[in-house]
């Protein structure tokens, strides 16, 4: 790469990368400094390549600034663990340390892992330390770089699952940043020599231009939306083994509100490729977007956006030029929804697997409801493992039928047993938004479960309470919770108010189209109201939400992301 | 006035026109008097061949012998400093040449020597003198003493009596000079927290005894303290404390966030068109009243009728009006459980006031309404009004400095509430001004000069250490340095309990910080980890450059509470000197207390 970078025009961040000595930063003096809770505004950008998100406890901003305190900062440490496949010892660590070093839950993300909330800077290192201590990191967990590589998630439903976990575990060390910073930093690892030479030999001295995404699904299962992450791939089933997978690339949904330039897109197929193939087709497109991803605007620089630029013919050759071989023509397969299957199954492996709903993703003892406490004793009694999957759930997986009465009893001792939840709440996401995340615009996990509530009203009033629908609602625009491929989208603007987006479709293959910008709780139901009676009268036997809407016009789809609107 | 005409240098002259400027027919008056007291102290001194007009002044008699008198003073806050220096320019105007010396400064091998010796010292802790007048006592009342005939002295002691060894520091020098001989002009006096009336009382009769009326008392009173309270607030009145100024709050604003156990509030008050003055390192004396509820309490507790009229001092109020504005009520002092004990002969309180570990216990954390239901007798509102003491103010150490405030003075309050025997208890003034002050209402203020808390004049070095709202004068400190540019390094030590909700003024800290007013903070909170961690643990984390700065001169100042904060900083200090200095334990104390002796070591502890 060439030294002769002309900074002015890039991105600050690219020189803060360039300037990082591979993600080290300043981080250790800003850890040290003893006068604020926060860390140094350049450390900001490179603790995310370490899991590490600086944010403050927005509902008492201002209060805190007239008493002249800085901003209650904390700390969000995401994890990094393909597959999301948890041991029970590691769900009782990081139960532990969320109650000594966070806010006392675990937050389930939409990529399969868990974030620890609420971390004080004085407390990082420990938290991290004992983390690794049970195998678990968070290198790479945000970042320029390929972060958390998610997979399909219920053994039940397919003999493959084991597969696809290990494969998404040996994508995800293979884009590892090589980088010893972590290690150091965290981990009191002796510092190596400290030079520019080539220590990162995929990534570079500057990382991506932006987050890189990857998601394996099992057809018929698009749990971990495939069409949403950078590099998608759909495993092939052919005579009783994985033949292959398709490979999807340029999905992708973070846009800007008032930057029409920013929009979502479903990833495209490009072809197929063989299992032995699948990491090298994994690196090379990584490596297609370092060396073509827009450096001067990060509202430009995901892959979609170079995809798009590049046209896919073009993006699809130049590929051909770093694998030396063309992909197979794209195989047949049919996806059918991006939601989970509740409850529990009995899997080819002869045990039991509970697909259990958390609401928001969120872990947590409130009154009578104790979750966290209930899932903690189950880590203490359980033969299998907890895996998280890619819609803020969990599965208690591959148990005994002895251990599965076990289960249930204690879900029933600590108020948390599956009940009867609507088909509208079962399929709902939101992300952390208030008052944590800095760049929400209107909460979304505090609020989601009430609106679901009022809108259940409405759906009980057409015998629809069973109807499984898929919404979702993020605090801003940059589409942490997916919100772009629900049926229902809900995208905060300002406190109270939302863009409503309908249409999507409930396997996840199409994005969602505008219906009504900055409207409040009422209007949104007033909205709704009309169009929930329209669908119980009129569907189509089998008919989805999202498909009813767009047969009859209230919105029109999408077909190409650029012609999203806000 | 012509240059060529005065004996005066620019900066006497420049000062003078400044004094002069704005001075009302009274004010001129009496510094007229002033100067002719000067000027007969000074012995007659010629007054050079200038044409003058003023040359006239120079009409004082020409004292043939003055009168010596050595005033001398030994002071932790500063409060017999201040006295000893008004009694010197008393003493002056009366024609006695008076010299004002801290006990430090003193040779105290001369005592023998003196004609006249006044002496002002004050009480701290278990009954111990200020470090400053450690060496002057041991001598006087240890077995070195000298005879002491033909030495005339009085003794005015300060104290507080909340504590059981009330003045025995002036109490002990007074019986010690009388025994060696020395002639006892007038009886010591003994004042508690309120103690100009009786100070002022003590001085004019000291002075009336050693130089009977020769000169004539000026026209009008330089005393501010016998000025009658007045609300007028007209041209030239002069507020203090015993005719307090009615400050308007600008505003109050607990400074501890929300997940904090303790409360602590910035209160800004308005002293605009008060004339009163104050400097970095100075108190706030704030009137306050007394918790409703408490007052209630005692009221139910006693049986008295609220309107029932008492006497307190020279003026007569109901007894509810007495214990809310008039009596103290939430705190007990060893004097006033002596007092309880003297009228009821209660033998079980006799035996408290016996055990001195106990009694100690008992004056922390209990009140009044504690001592009724504890050691019970048939009260009158009458007799239990005559064992109370009137309340006195509050202080607070100023957190602000007129140099960037202008016209108002900010206080940093600590609320002061806990819970025993199921009752709540809250402090006096502390939760009065949080809980029943606002925005715009007023309260009752003055000034307290302490200048044995004070920015050395130039830009030295300059450590603080404080804990709590001890870092209260700090934020004084770096206002003044900052608004007159004054160019000097400092470095803060603060400690309170966490770092997410008890970072006092934080946001002003880092602030300072990024601009190099502030050179250098340390901080230890104490319960963001399993062990301890206070200031005193961070001043020997940083032992070595610590030194190197007394070594360079640094002044040092130490804030906050008494019983533990300071005990251990000192200890801390100690210990870092003797490693650092490489010496003995008795060098380093020698090394402490010089450093006391040059000003360099200040403390404002409570």
């Amino acid at each position: 790469m060439s030294e002769n970078i002309n900074w002015l025009e890039l991105s600050e961040v690219e020189r803060l990368k360039y300037d990082s000595n591979y993600l080290r930063g300043t981080l250790p003096e800003s850890l040290a400094d003893p006068i604020t809770g926060a860390i140094s505004q350049g450390d900001t950008q490179i603790s995310k390549f370490h899991g590490i998100y600086q944010q403050w406890d927005r509902d008492v901003d201002k209060e805190r600034k007239r008493q002249k305190l800085e901003p209650a900062f904390s700390f969000l440490i995401r994890l990094r663990m393909p597959g999301g496949k948890f041991t029970p010892r590691q769900w009782l660590a990081m139960d532990e340390l969320s109650d000594k070093y966070a806010n006392r839950t675990l937050k389930l993300t939409t990529r399969q892992t868990f974030q620890l909330h609420g971390v004080l800077k004085r407390n990082l290192k420990a938290t991290i330390k004992e983390m690794n201590d049970h195998l678990m990191d968070t290198i790479a967990a945000c970042g320029d770089v390929n972060r958390n590589v998610m997979s399909h998630a219920n053994p039940a439903q397919s003999p493959f699952h084991a597969e696809v976990i290990e494969t998404a575990k040996n994508i995800s060390e293979h884009l590892l940043p090589k980088t010893g910073a972590y290690h150091e930093i965290w981990l009191d690892k002796k510092l190596v020599a400290d030079s520019k030479e080539e220590v990162e030999p995929l990534y570079g001295n500057r990382y991506l231009p932006r987050k890189f995404k990857i998601g394996i699904v099992i057809p018929p299962h698009n749990d971990c939306d495939v069409f949403s992450q950078d590099l998608g791939f759909i495993a092939i089933i052919e005579n009783g083994e994985i033949v292959g997978y398709n490979v999807a690339v340029g999905g992708g949904l973070g846009t800007t509100f008032g930057k029409p330039e920013t929009y979502p897109r479903t990833g495209t197929v490009i072809g197929f490729c063989t299992p032995d193939q699948i990491i090298d087709v994994a690196e090379k497109v990584v490596a297609v977007q370092r060396d073509n991803g827009n450096r001067k605007d990060r509202k430009q620089a995901r892959l979609k956006y170079t995809i798009d630029r590049m046209g896919v013919e073009e993006f699809v050759s130049e590929l051909t030029k770093y694998l030396g071989y063309e992909l197979e023509p794209e195989r047949d397969y049919v996806l059918e929804r991006n939601g989970d299957d509740f409850g529990w199954i009995k899997g080819s492996d002869k045990k039991w697997h509970l697909t259990y709903f958390v609401e928001g993703g969120r872990v947590l003892d409130r009154g009578e409801y104790k979750l966290k406490t209930a899932l903690r004793e189950i880590s203490n009694v359980i033969d299998g493992d907890i895996i998280l999957t890619g819609n803020q759930n969990l599965i208690i997986s591959g148990v005994s039928t002895k251990v599965k009465n076990q289960v249930d009893a204690l879900l029933k001792t600590y108020g948390v047993s599956p009940e009867d939840i609507s088909g509208l709440r079962k399929n709902s996401i939101a992300c952390v938004a208030l008052p944590t995340c800095p760049l929400a615009f209107a909460e979304a996990e505090r609020y989601l479960p009430d609106l679901v509530s009022k809108i259940e009203t409405i759906l009980n009033e057409h015998e629809l309470g069973k109807e499984e629908i898929v919404i979702r609602m993020t605090g801003c625009p940059n589409g942490c919770g997916r919100p772009y491929l629900a049926e229902i989208g809900l995208i905060g603007k300002s406190p109270g108010y939302y863009n409503l987006y309908l249409g999507g479709s409930f396997n996840g293959a199409r994005l969602n189209t505008l219906y009504k910008q900055t409207i409040n709780e009422e209007e949104i139901l007033n909205e709704l109201r009309p169009i929930i009676a329209d669908f119980a009268a009129n569907r189509e036997a089998g008919e989805h939400f999202g498909d009813f809407v767009i047969r009859k016009n209230y919105v029109e789809e999408i077909k190409e992301g650029r012609d999203f609107k806000h | 006035m012509s240059l060529k005409t005065n004996p005066l240098n620019d900066a006497q002259l420049s000062a003078l026109s400044q004094l002069v400027e704005g001075l009302n027919k009274e004010q001129t008056v009496w510094l007229n008097g002033y100067f002719e007291g000067r000027l007969a102290a000074l012995g007659g001194v010629e007054v050079p061949a200038v044409a003058s007009t003023s040359a006239s002044t120079a009409a004082a008699p020409p004292a043939q012998s003055a009168i010596k008198l050595t005033i001398l003073y030994g002071t932790e806050t500063g409060h017999s400093q201040g006295l000893a220096e008004k009694l010197g320019e008393k003493a002056s105007f009366k024609g006695i040449d008076a010299q004002v010396l801290s006990l430090y400064d003193y040779n105290y091998k001369k005592l023998n020597e003196e004609d006249n010796v006044a002496i002002i010292v004050s009480t701290h802790g278990e009954g111990d003198p200020p470090d400053m007048a450690e060496d002057f006592y041991k001598y006087v009342t240890g077995p070195r003493a000298p005879q002491l005939d033909g030495v005339n002295y009085s003794v005015l002691a300060l104290g507080d009596k909340t504590y059981k060894h009330f003045c025995k520091t002036g109490e002990e020098i007074d019986e010690a000079l009388k025994s060696r001989g020395a002639y006892r002009v007038t009886q010591a006096v003994k004042c508690d927290v309120d103690y100009e009336q009786p100070a002022e009382t003590w001085m004019n009769l000291f002075l009336l005894n050693l130089a009977p009326a020769e000169i004539p008392e000026p026209v009008v009173s330089s005393e501010t303290s016998v000025a009658t309270p007045s609300s007028a607030g007209g041209f030239g009145e002069e507020f203090s404390k015993s005719n307090p100024y009615m400050a308007t709050v600008l505003e109050k604003v607990r400074i501890t966030g929300n997940d904090s156990d303790k409360e602590v509030y910035h209160v800004e008050l308005s002293l605009e068109g008060s004339g009163l003055e104050y400097e970095p390192g100075d108190s706030l004396g704030i009137f306050t009243k007394n918790p409703e509820a408490l007052v209630e309490d005692i009221l139910a507790f006693t049986g008295f009728d609220p309107e029932q009229k008492v006497d307190v001092g020279e003026e007569e109020y109901s007894i509810k009006e007495a214990l809310s504005h008039h009596l103290e009520i939430t705190m007990l002092t060893f004097d006033l459980l002596t007092k309880y004990q003297e009228k009821t002969k209660n033998a079980e309180l006799a035996k408290l006031l016996a055990d001195d570990e106990a009694l100690d216990a008992y004056l922390y954390g209990h009140d009044v309404l504690d001592l009724l239901e504890d050691y019970p007798y048939e009260w009158n509102a009458r007799k239990l009004v005559e064992v109370l003491r009137p309340i006195p103010p509050r202080l607070y150490s100023i957190s602000s400095s007129m140099e960037s405030v202008g016209e108002e003075v900010h206080v940093t309050v600590s609320v002061v509430r806990y819970e025993r025997k199921n009752r709540k208890r809250n402090g006096a003034c502390s939760s009065h001004l949080a809980d029943s002050i606002e925005i715009d209402e007023q309260v009752p203020v003055y000034i307290d000069k302490n200048p044995s808390f004070k920015l050395p004049a130039n830009g030295s070095k300059i450590i603080m250490v404080g804990a709590g709202t001890g870092v209260a004068p700090y934020r004084a400190f770096m206002q003044h340095r900052e608004s007159l540019g004054i160019k000097g390094e400092s470095w803060l030590f603060f400690g309170d309990r966490r770092f997410s909700s008890d970072f006092l003024y934080q946001t002003e800290w880092q602030k300072l910080l990024k601009k190099e007013i502030l050179t250098k903070i340390d901080v230890a909170f104490s319960r963001d980890q399993e062990d301890k961690v206070y200031v005193q643990h961070k001043l020997k984390e940083q032992q070595k450059e610590v030194f190197d700065w007394l070594e360079n001169g640094a002044h040092l100042y130490l804030c906050g509470d008494m019983k533990y904060m300071a005990k251990d900083v000192n200890k801390a200090l100690l210990d870092i000197i003797q490693t650092q200095g490489g010496i003995s334990e008795e060098q380093a104390e020698k090394y402490v207390k010089n450093l006391k002796r040059e000003k360099r070591f200040q403390t404002d502890v409570y």
